[in-house]
């Protein structure tokens, strides 16, 4: 690969070239997340370096484009000997002015009569026309893709890249407008063009916390270096793009009159939007195929994984763990009431009622609010919304107008983050209602602390809160299943939390029963720790 | 070929033989009543069946259907197997093999599916669709948002699949995220025309907000510059069209429904826009389930009504009548009772609620009986007579 001079590295967000550094033990690949954003996947990240100070990470953090985010949320552990930065794409481009557009005409025929002179065909491109046309995305997909041997330009100005374009027009979305084609075409295989001419991290062995690009990046870098690469997926990277795909509204479904629905009902799917979606998968398998082992939280996930082309075997379910620090409060060996009945009488204090997450539309505050309400119409509740508002203010303004037009102020408090240990220590119930989850850490906190749980039945909640194997399921229900966007199931739920103080009490003693037994921080470091053991030997 | 068919037909032997085969084995049941009767009787049906099983002139489809009459029906099976075949096809052929009868219809094609696939409902589509078909049928309901859209979506969230679940509780949230940033729009632009503050800011910000998306381009030209009652028109009607499609918070309704009538109040100091603050605030009575007072509104406002806005609120009076008979607690409504000659408005009746408040009696009807759309309420005097038992 060429050599990378200052100007490219820094065009890359990277200060220093990591061709030349000293290899890091491990080289994690994030896309959006640590150490930029905090959430989930970004706390687990930082639990997993902190957890091997045995050995060296250097991180690579790919992103939209630079100054997307914002300030690093977390303090680098010691042990990351670097952390560079790929972005997707460049600096926004002013528009020309007519000097300028003279300037690209002559560079473009300039670089038309360099192609046209050239023998060869692009690799790169013969790649993408696999990956799009013919559907695969197998290692010889990705050994076209790692030759890097079309630059940006090419891409953009090029008569073969225009073949190209006209080929997937004809095969693959005949019913789209070729003006729209033309512009998603640029915009799928731009960012791909980009990560392709990033500098090789050097280290001796990759680890993607996803698939999607900073996948396709850890792919190219493992192939190209023969080092082994281990993939980690919280939710499934290509479903959720499917998902946010489904809404997206730069997406002209009616471009054109070409693709107009036969009917106001029938399904019609935009083939833009499958096209990019495709491509979407294809990352995916890229990442599966040339991944050493894959590594899932939950069975369900596991299942889609495969659905979406991940070889079985090499698939590892690694649920995530936390620490069960000295501070958290045990459950008491005995009921908190001697009456056994089932149902007691209410308890004369109110039922402290806790939302762990950032405020965000996938959390579904909304929902969460709603059901208080339902709730508070029937029991006495002290609720708290605990996390960071400062990620999508106007959702956050929004929650706190529908507590005030219900009339809840006094009973709903927005709280802002705090750390653990004064979280769940103050709370008897945690309840989380979101779209999409992987495997929350806040119910394995929760459990941590003996306090139930209500969540909805999205990512692996299910087999959190009622047991993943007949072992686990015989130690009972650690809370209660809810479906989505369901104020009255939840509410309800909230209720007989309330009014059935031993029912919480068994289920916070479970949950704490299970974290122990299957959840535990130390024992997901351990599985890790092996990976990296066998990655690290195999390279 | 048709000649043979008809004369071994003729042979009667073989059905003579197998008819007195099951009139032995009957009278062998009734005649010796031994332990070995039953299966000798057994036997003779059995035997029954070897005539007609070696007539080798009937083909055979006809010789199944023959056998298929003496084993099912004893004694008569094979009178009735007789009275079949000679029913045939008039040359004596029974057309019953398949690889023989001629053609029903041609054979499905590919576009014959592909239409029934088009013509799936939505819900069956959503439930049974490819994930890509599901999505699409999602985004399509987001871009309607109309009652029907909000309704299918609603019935999704329900789903055994928690993927389409998902699915639809987000296209929800959009929805109602949506309508929130429209309302929160309306009132800052109200607020700032009722503080005297009419800014071409305020008044494009009301017009980008309550415009819908597929109103023509010059609607939103023709909002600016709006005063403190176009603006609370303009909000009240976003709050309706909300509560009627179902997108509003059914928790909120009952203080935006509060908040829409306090609009249309504002709104209505404007004559010019006295019929569509009619309009509007009987769609929202509707909404918010209370057909009374629609129906109040309605009889307020008739009298004055342009020629436009007439016929449509007679419509919605109709609707609001309907409505009034499907609502739970009421009984064979007392809202019926209202004359058809309200439509006329020589003499207006009072309103229902002022009715109630002051003790008047229904008014009675001019005629028997109102015709509600596709249904006939009974009139006044017939509904009274039901309540007081007939009396």
């Amino acid at each position: 690969m060429a050599a990378v001079d200052g100007t490219a590295l820094a065009s890359f967000g990277m200060r220093d070239d990591p061709e030349n550094a000293e290899p890091a033990d491990v080289c994690l690949l994030v896309e959006g997340t640590y150490p930029f954003v905090s959430g989930g996947v970004s706390s687990w990240v930082h639990d997993v370096i902190c957890g091997h100070p045995e050995l060296t990470f250097a991180v690579l953090y790919v992103g939209s484009y630079p100054g997307a985010h914002g300030e690093p949320r977390y303090q680098l552990p010691s042990n990351v000997v670097a952390l560079h930065r790929v972005f997707c794409q460049d600096s926004a481009l002013a528009p020309l002015d007519g000097a300028g557009r003279a300037a690209l005409r002559e560079q473009i025929r300039t670089l038309r009569v360099e192609m046209d002179a050239r023998s060869a065909s692009s690799r790169v491109l013969a790649g993408l026309q696999r990956m799009h046309v013919e559907g695969e995305a197998g290692t010889d997909v990705l050994a076209a893709l790692a030759s890097n041997d079309l630059t940006l330009p090419e891409l953009l100005h090029g008569r073969p890249s225009f073949q190209l374009l006209t080929t997937i027009a004809e095969r693959v979305a005949p019913d789209a407008p070729f003006l729209d084609l033309f512009w998603h075409y640029r915009a799928i295989f731009a960012p791909v063009l980009r990560l392709l001419a990033a500098p090789t991290v050097r280290a001796r062995c990759y680890h993607a916390v996803a698939t999607g690009y900073a996948g396709l990046l850890a792919a190219l870098w493992s192939h190209r270096t023969g080092r082994p690469l281990m993939v980690t997926e919280h939710g499934i990277y290509a479903r959720e793009r499917d998902m946010e795909l489904a809404r997206a509204d730069w997406i002209r479904d009616d471009a054109g009159g070409v693709s107009e629905p036969r009917s106001t009902w029938a399904p019609r799917v935009s083939p833009l939007r499958r096209l990019w979606s495709s491509f979407f998968r294809a990352l995916s398998r890229l990442a599966y195929v040339q991944a050493r082992n894959i590594v899932t939280l939950s069975e369900a996930n596991r299942v889609k994984q495969i659905a979406d082309g991940a070889p079985p075997a090499k698939i590892e379910i690694v649920p995530n763990g936390v620490a069960l620090h000295s501070e958290a409060r045990p459950p008491r060996d005995e009921p908190p009431v001697a009456d056994q009945r089932s149902v007691i009488a209410l308890p004369a204090r109110r039922m402290r009622v806790g939302f762990v997450g950032r405020v965000v539309p996938i959390k579904d505050l909304v929902t969460f609010v709603r059901a208080c309400d339902v709730a508070l119409g029937s029991v006495d509740l002290d609720v708290r919304v605990i996390g960071p508002m400062e990620e999508d203010p106007g959702y956050a303004a929004r929650c706190r107008q529908l507590v005030a037009r219900l009339g809840r102020s006094s009973s709903i408090q927005f709280v802002g983050p705090m750390p653990p240990a004064r979280i769940y220590g103050d709370l008897d119930l945690v309840v989380l209602t979101s779209f999409s989850e992987g495997q929350p850490l806040v119910i394995l906190e929760a459990y941590a602390w003996g306090v139930p749980v209500i969540a909805t039945d999205v990512g692996a909640c299910r087999e959190m809160i009622e047991g993943r194997s007949d072992e686990d399921r015989r130690i009972g229900p650690s809370g209660i299943v809810t479906r989505v966007a369901a104020p009255k199931e939840t509410g309800a739920a909230m209720v007989r939390m309330a009014r059935d103080v031993r029912l919480r009490w068994q289920m916070g003693a479970a949950g704490h029963q299970r974290v122990t037994a299957y959840y535990q921080r130390k024992d997901m470091l351990s599985r890790y720790r092996a990976l990296y053991e066998g990655l690290i030997e195999a390279s | 070929m048709a000649d043979a068919t008809n004369t071994g037909r003729h042979y009667v032997a073989p059905w003579i033989a197998a008819s007195l085969a099951d009139l032995v084995g009957l009278g062998l049941l009734i005649g010796v009543q031994e332990p070995w009767t039953l299966a000798a009787a057994g036997g003779c049906h059995a035997a029954a069946l070897l005539p007609i099983a070696f007539l080798r002139r009937l083909s055979g489809s006809e010789k199944s259907l023959a056998l298929s009459f003496v084993f099912a029906m004893p004694i008569f099976g094979a009178l009735m197997a007789v009275l079949a075949l000679e029913h045939g096809d008039g040359d004596g052929n029974l057309i019953s093999d398949l690889a023989l009868a001629p053609p029903l219809a041609s054979e499905p094609v590919a576009g014959d599916f592909g239409r029934l696939a088009a013509a799936l409902p939505s819900c069956e589509a959503l439930s049974a669709g490819t994930v890509e078909e599901r999505r699409a049928i999602i985004a399509t309901l987001v871009r309607r948002a109309d009652a029907d859209a909000v309704a299918l979506l609603r019935w999704a969230l329900g789903a055994s699949d928690p993927d389409l679940a998902v699915d639809a509780a987000l296209a929800l949230e959009e929805l109602t995220a949506s309508f929130d940033a429209r309302l929160a729009a309306c009132r800052d632009a109200l607020a700032a025309a009722r503080s005297g503050d009419v800014g071409a800011g305020a008044a494009d910000t009301v017009a980008a907000a309550a415009v819908p998306a597929t109103a023509p381009p010059e609607s939103g030209a023709m909002t600016a510059g709006l005063a403190a009652s176009e603006a609370a028109l303009a909000a009240a009607e976003l709050i309706t069209h909300a509560i009627d499609v179902g997108v509003a918070d059914p928790a909120l309704v009952p203080a935006l429904a509060s908040e829409a009538r306090e609009d249309y109040a504002l709104a209505a100091a404007d004559k010019d826009q006295s019929d569509m603050v009619a309009i509007g605030r009987t769609q929202l009575e509707l909404g918010a389930l209370r057909p009374d007072t629609a129906l109040a509104c309605i009889d307020a406002a008739l009298p004055t009504a342009g020629a436009d806005a007439r016929p449509i609120l007679i419509s919605l009076r109709e609707e609001a009548l309907l409505a009034s008979h499907a609502l739970p607690w009421e009984g064979p409504s007392a809202l019926a009772s209202y004359q058809v000659r309200a439509f006329s408005h020589t003499r207006r009746p009072p309103p229902l609620t002022a009715r109630r408040r002051l003790g008047v009696p229904p008014v009675p009807a001019a005629s028997g009986s109102i015709r509600v759309g596709p249904v006939q309420v009974p009139g006044a005097a017939a509904t009274r007579k039901v309540r007081n038992g007939g009396r």
